[in-house]
């Protein structure tokens, strides 16, 4: 057990709930915020983050093991990692949009969104922190990825239903959305029972 | 020059149109810090620092910029001063750059600092940018700072890791984790937005 | 100021090429210069924060100043092989320490842990890298939890908070039970395995 790290179990439920990038670290906040009114929008904004997290962990894994360390360019990396996201997305928009003109109508808006999405670029150096392997690492960058799905899907699901409530002057908007931010974040930490995790 | 505008500019980042409780933005990546007030310190300086040079330099390129690569182009200059802060942080004060750990290089995801780059850098003089810069990082900086002076002291009873609650003080752990942050940040736009910009957005 | 407009589409692309090749160049250039510039002090900031670790893991209080911590260290601490050093106290006592590493909720947890002369009493703990979540698993590295330790007897079992004084027990982190049975963990297993890597070495 030990030097292997936890389990790729442990870790992909630990990023979905317990863990999660966005309810425990606030990483993807200002999408999240923007784009949760509505639960169409919401999936496919975070359909579209996991993939693009899921992918650019394996890059970004591979660009730093075979590339950065051996050349002792280890300072270099947030430029690296986050042209590699930018460049992953770009490409995906250029593929999406020869491919299906469907799914480039339903993804197209929300890529160029991602780019500056803090969620993608903290798994990338989470990563590395954490010495994960290659098979770590996607399975985190795949569960921080549905971690910040589940999160903004539900509120976007409770934004939705908040629609014709009456909410105090000044708290509408953005101060009732973190309001429900800081109860999800409660409510996920309850997860932890579950399986025993912290 | 124009001190005019550098005033407006000033005046408007640190109040009506400041970034964190008015837009609501750039809160990715240091909110998660706000548990100690020294650390928040330190990034909300590695922040002003890096609005303010990424806004000049952006500024100071924009009429050269292909309209492809903006983007690449304005990430790739706020990672290089990211990067920069992150090395002097880590040759200077090494205790807190580890504390800090990735969240310095989680700057360069900060939407303050793209969208100020975007929505002021592209359009105006390098010096008006940097005071723009400079004056945006400051105003999201100082709301942060209460935040993280009031998480810590609730938190864990200290102000600047020295203790100024006593034994009697029961600390509320829920401030220190994850939630505190969201509702603390929920009642300081509440205050705010009810009480100081209530004549604002017309009829409701 | 009014910009360059190039006439044609070919053009605009080389130039489009050309601009991003000249702006990677300058920027990644400046970085480097700062990196080189900054080499140094960081590696020796590294090294001395390991140094402090080791000392805090014997149980002796390391000064502030960095001088007067590589002076202390070249003085006191002799190392045996890559897992355990041997470090002479003020008293005169040796006491060891060693390096171990467990497995965390996230990832791995670096520590160093020292036993006293006679491999039966600890002098300190210091978990000096791991990756837990800020406020709960990486309360392991707080004074109250590591000073907890000191002068007890292992192996360990975790307690609820606040009732863990006694040889044998620790209070663990309310809300990180994995990172806790990962730190008792690290401790246990370098009790159990000190006799065998001590006598190995000498």
């Amino acid at each position: 057990m030990s030097g292997q790290g936890p389990g790729l179990f442990t870790i992909f439920f630990a990023a979905v709930f317990t863990g999660n990038i966005l309810l425990t670290l606030y990483l993807g906040m200002c999408s999240f915020l923007a784009v949760s009114r509505q639960v169409r929008t919401a999936i496919g904004l975070g359909a579209a983050v996991v993939f693009v997290m899921t992918a650019t962990s394996a890059i970004n894994w591979l660009v730093y093991y075979y590339l950065l360390l051996p050349f002792d360019l280890d300072h270099l990396k947030y430029i690296v990692f986050i042209i590699v996201v930018a460049a992953f997305v770009q490409l995906v928009e250029m593929v999406i949009e020869r491919v299906s003109e469907p799914l480039y109508q339903a993804l197209g808006i929300f890529l160029p969104l991602i780019t500056v999405n803090c969620a993608i670029l903290g798994a990338a150096l989470f990563m590395i922190i954490r010495h994960y392997s290659l098979a770590q690492s996607v399975v985190y960058g795949a569960g921080s990825g549905v971690g910040w799905l589940v999160a903004i899907v539900a509120m976007a699901g409770i934004r939705e239903r908040l629609k014709n409530a009456r909410i105090p002057r000044g708290l509408d908007g953005a101060g009732i959305a973190l309001i429900i931010a800081g109860i999800m974040a409660m409510a996920f930490m309850g997860f932890a029972g579950m399986l025993g995790l912290n | 020059m124009n001190l005019k505008k550098m005033r407006t500019v000033t005046i408007a980042n640190l109040g009506r149109e400041n970034q964190v409780f008015v837009h609501v933005l750039g809160i990715c990546s240091t909110l998660a810090v706000t548990n100690d007030l020294r650390n928040t310190l330190v990034m909300c300086l590695g922040l002003i620092f890096t609005t303010g040079l990424s806004n000049l330099t952006i500024s100071a390129l924009r009429s050269w910029i292909p309209q492809r690569v903006r983007m690449m182009v304005t990430t790739l200059i706020i990672a290089a001063y990211v990067i920069i802060v992150d090395i002097v942080l880590k040759a200077t004060a090494p205790d807190i750059s580890r504390q800090l750990g990735p969240y310095v290089g989680l700057i360069i995801t900060n939407c303050i600092i793209m969208g100020r780059a975007e929505a002021f850098a592209l359009t105006n003089r390098p010096l008006l940018s940097l005071v723009d810069g400079i004056t945006a990082g400051i105003g999201y900086s100082w709301v942060l700072m209460v935040i993280a002076f009031l998480r810590e002291l609730m938190g864990s009873g200290t102000v600047w890791g020295i203790a100024v609650l006593g034994d009697w003080w029961v600390k509320w752990s829920i401030m220190v984790m994850a939630p505190g942050a969201f509702f603390m940040l929920a009642l300081f736009v509440w205050v705010v937005k009810g009480r100081f910009l209530r004549d604002e957005g017309g009829a409701k | 100021m009014s910009g360059r407009k190039p006439r044609s589409k070919g053009r605009e692309r080389l130039f489009t090429v050309f601009f991003m090749f000249a702006v990677t160049v300058v920027f990644v250039a400046a970085v480097s210069a700062a990196h080189l510039f900054a080499r140094d002090a960081i590696k020796r900031n590294e090294s001395l924060f390991l140094k402090r670790s080791v000392l805090a893991a014997a149980g002796i209080a390391a000064p502030a100043d960095g001088a007067a911590v590589e002076k202390l260290y070249a003085d006191r601490v002799r190392a045996a092989d890559g897992r355990h050093y041997r470090v002479l106290r003020h008293d005169g006592d040796a006491v060891y320490v060693f390096t171990r590493r467990g497995t965390g909720l996230w990832g791995p947890i670096d520590a160093h842990v020292g036993l006293d002369a006679a491999l039966d009493r600890l002098t300190g703990v210091d978990f000096y890298a791991h990756g837990e979540t800020p406020g709960l698993g990486a309360r392991i590295s707080e004074p109250w939890f590591t000073a907890q330790f000191r002068g007890k007897k292992g192996p360990f079992r975790p307690q609820p908070e606040g009732t863990g004084a006694a040889d044998g027990r620790f209070d663990a982190v309310t809300g990180a039970t994995v990172t806790t049975t990962a730190a008792g963990d690290i401790v246990n297993g370098v009790i159990a395995d000190a006799p065998g890597i001590v006598g190995g070495g000498r």
